[in-house]
């Protein structure tokens, strides 16, 4: 009987269980946590790109530097009003090995964002490139990585950094 | 017999080695993947109304096997001749209008918006759209409503939201229903 209780007790306590993370892989990873970037933007873009970069490379364990020939390159134009204010693609991969991700920022859409709000879209984009998918369980103020510019939190949460920690 | 047997059992299992080799160096270095871009999407719908609200054209019809990859600024657009069968809202000068979609076959793998393709060729579709404003492309085009929330597969009378929408959106599975959401509000 006792030992039926406790067996009992112990798959309540497995059961109430809930993972600390809700962080989302994107599947890419670079071959070394120390990764070269370049803002190639202008006024507003680039310091809100350092603030965002630095971030990651200060709270996280990859190491992010200035290069003119980078891994991670952020631009900044105006795409229309195709919907995305910010969008990272794969440049150059090995299978899930990544050498380079370019950062697009749509002007069409940020020009009229908050320096924080931009932020938030440029620092989402560069948890993409550090390998980072959506996060929406934890709502727009849980995580950056939320899909849509309605978050809240414009810098790395701790879920976020996490997520990084976890792949590096 | 038996000799002859093993002859023909192992140039049969060699045959087979051979052709699984074959298949997973192209499946896993040749076949076309998909590959997924990273967006912020301006906004997340949260259902067939505000969609709605903000489409200037709804329509159904069926995407043309014409598609037109357009590389700007390091992305890449693909344009597909979309024909109308049906219009829903609004009022389209012509019966074939542009669509422009982020993303599309860049010669090696399918670049898609959170799992989403651009559309089929000869595939049918309801579609919430926008006049495209920018440089993309000079030619007239429409966008789709949150880039692809606003994009329903049809076959028959069933359809398929798009990945990744909102579950008001995601629950629709018929075109009645679809049809019938975008009437009543």
């Amino acid at each position: 009987m006792k030992k039926g209780l406790a067996i009992f007790a112990f798959l309540l306590v497995l059961g109430a269980w809930s993972p600390t993370f809700a962080y989302v892989l994107w599947g890419y990873k670079w071959a070394s946590p120390n990764i070269t970037y370049e803002c190639d933007m202008h006024g507003d873009y680039t310091t809100q790109c350092n603030n965002g970069k630095t971030e990651w490379s200060n709270w996280t364990d990859v190491n992010l530097s200035y290069s003119s020939n980078p891994g991670i390159t952020t631009t900044a134009g105006n795409y229309g009003n195709v919907s995305w204010s910010g969008l990272c693609s794969v440049g150059s991969s090995s299978g899930s090995t990544v050498y380079r991700m370019d950062i697009s920022i749509n002007t069409y859409y940020t020009d009229s964002y908050s320096s924080q709000k931009r932020k938030g879209v440029i620092t989402h984009e560069l948890g993409h490139a550090l390998g980072l998918s959506h996060e929406n369980r934890l709502g727009p103020g849980g995580s950056v990585m939320y899909d849509n510019d309605g978050r809240t939190v414009y810098s790395p949460t701790q879920d976020d950094i996490n997520g990084v920690n976890a792949i590096y | 017999m038996v000799k002859r047997i093993k002859r023909n059992a192992y140039t049969l299992m060699m045959t087979a080695l051979g052709l699984l080799l074959v298949g997973g160096i192209y499946f896993s270095f040749v076949a076309p993947k998909e590959v997924e871009v990273g967006v912020s999407l301006d906004k997340q719908y949260s259902s067939v109304d505000e969609m709605k609200q903000e489409a200037q054209l709804i329509v159904e019809g069926t995407a043309s096997t014409k598609q037109q990859g357009i590389r700007y600024q390091n992305m890449l657009f693909t344009v597909t001749d979309f024909h109308i069968n049906k219009t829903i809202k609004g009022h389209a000068d012509k019966k074939t209008i542009r669509i422009l979609e982020t993303g599309g076959f860049d010669g090696k793998n399918y670049l898609t918006v959170e799992g989403n393709k651009i559309m089929d060729k000869n595939q049918s579709y309801v579609l919430f759209l926008q006049k495209y404003q920018g440089s993309v492309t000079n030619q007239d085009a429409y966008v789709i409503i949150g880039a692809y929330q606003g994009k329903f597969a049809v076959d028959g009378n069933d359809i398929s939201p798009a990945h990744k929408v909102a579950p008001a959106i995601a629950k629709l599975e018929t075109k009645q229903a679809l049809i019938k959401d975008i009437q009543d509000q």
